[in-house]
């Protein structure tokens, strides 16, 4: 899924390398200079400013077995796709969770129309997050995501339940402090009106639940005590 | 002498009458009287054996029918003493059996008693859950329908808030 964005990724920064040959002979700040003129997310640039060329090779190398065959890529721990995992939390989480659910139900040249406000550009970077955002759906991208993170980091699995679509502000909130507890991890936003109120958090198997469904429960099992 | 020949008794007749006389007594007596006289006495013998016979016989018979009598006695009163026995240990098995099946009777009774105290209770839950259930649904049919919408999105910003604390 997130293949044609890999190698946009790679296409860019090898191109940026090719022009800076000696960009890993620098310092880490005279690299973060340097990586200025690079149009590529913040995570990605941290990570070229930390990576030996060595390291950065192996990676190359472990990235392009990915795009050949990702499910037998072994990503564990890997800092590249640990930098991906970190824009597709971060930046990117941020920029899905401003689409609300009757975004799928759009006409094409209107979801088109939304996907070029959020992510502007003339990259092929750019292009390849707009073709995520059109092709897939909240759910196969949620997945793919979770997928990524259990692989390289085992991030946790994390699910937010409300009763109705939350608001954008308040699903960023949601995220950077959940983030803030479960690093790397993408938690993902459900609807369930059975729970008429409040909302229920699912962490790794645990449950909390601040649901009005849950306090009436609790107030008729208390009842029958 | 002429007198008795005149009442016709001759001497010679006489004494021939008395020497055939005697030859016949002779002759009888040997073989007749003597035979008869031996059975007879044989006879006699016989009987006298037969009466000391039947005698010791009636004395053997009397010792075992005294005997026969002692041991009736005393297999009555052997009997008598295991009747006695048996009649014991049944009046014993009718009272054991007696109170167990008292017992037995006390313990249906227990039993059936708290049965029922444990029909009651699960009657009193059942009702007690289908009241709940009741109340669960109209509380559930109000918040579901009868709470705005501005509420509802109100409550998931406080749960976040609550969750964050």
């Amino acid at each position: 899924m997130i293949n044609y964005f890999l190698t946009a990724l790679i296409h860019a920064i090898v191109a940026f390398l090719a022009k800076h040959t000696d960009f890993f002979d620098g310092n880490v700040n005279a690299r973060e200079k340097t990586l200025e003129s690079l149009r590529v997310p913040a995570a990605f640039k941290h990570y070229l400013s930390h990576r030996s060329m060595e390291d950065f090779m192996s990676d190359l190398s472990l990235t392009l077995s990915y795009i050949k065959s990702s499910k037998t890529a072994e990503i564990e721990a890997n800092a590249f796709f640990k930098a991906v995992l970190e824009f597709f939390t971060g930046v990117f989480a941020d920029k899905l969770d401003k689409l609300n659910a009757d975004f799928y139900s759009f006409k094409e040249k209107d979801r088109w129309r939304v996907v070029s406000e959020l992510i502007k550009g003339e990259s092929h970077l750019a292009e390849s997050l707009r073709l995520l955002l059109m092709n897939y759906t909240y759910q196969d991208l949620s997945a793919e995501l979770i997928n990524l993170g259990q692989r390289v980091v085992n991030a946790a699995y994390v699910v937010v339940q409300s009763p109705r679509e939350i608001t954008p502000k308040l699903k960023q909130e949601i995220r950077h402090s959940l983030l803030k507890e479960q690093p790397l991890a993408f938690p993902v936003f459900q609807i369930n009106k059975k729970l008429i109120g409040g909302l229920r958090i699912f962490k790794n198997g645990q449950v909390h639940d601040h649901s009005w469904v849950a306090r009436v429960q609790s107030f008729i099992s208390l009842n029958s005590v | 002498m002429d007198q008795l020949s005149r009442l016709g008794i001759e001497l010679g007749s006489v004494f021939f009458y008395l020497v055939s006389t005697g030859v016949l007594l002779a002759i009888l007596t040997h073989y007749f009287y003597a035979p008869l006289m031996k059975i007879v006495d044989e006879r006699r013998e016989k009987i006298a054996g037969s009466i000391e016979e039947s005698n010791r016989l009636r004395l053997e018979f009397e010792k075992t029918l005294q005997q026969a009598k002692e041991d009736r006695d005393a297999s009555e009163e052997r009997l008598r003493a295991e009747l006695a026995g048996l009649k014991k240990f049944t009046e014993e098995e009718r009272a054991k059996l007696i109170a167990e099946m008292e017992e037995a009777r006390a313990r249906m009774l227990q039993e059936a008693q708290e049965e029922i105290n444990q029909k009651k209770k699960d009657l009193l839950k059942d009702a007690e859950k289908e009241v709940m259930s009741l109340m669960s649904k109209i509380i559930l049919e109000i918040v579901q329908n009868k709470v705005p919408e501005t509420l509802i999105n109100q409550s998931i910003q406080d749960a976040w808030k609550q969750y964050s604390q």
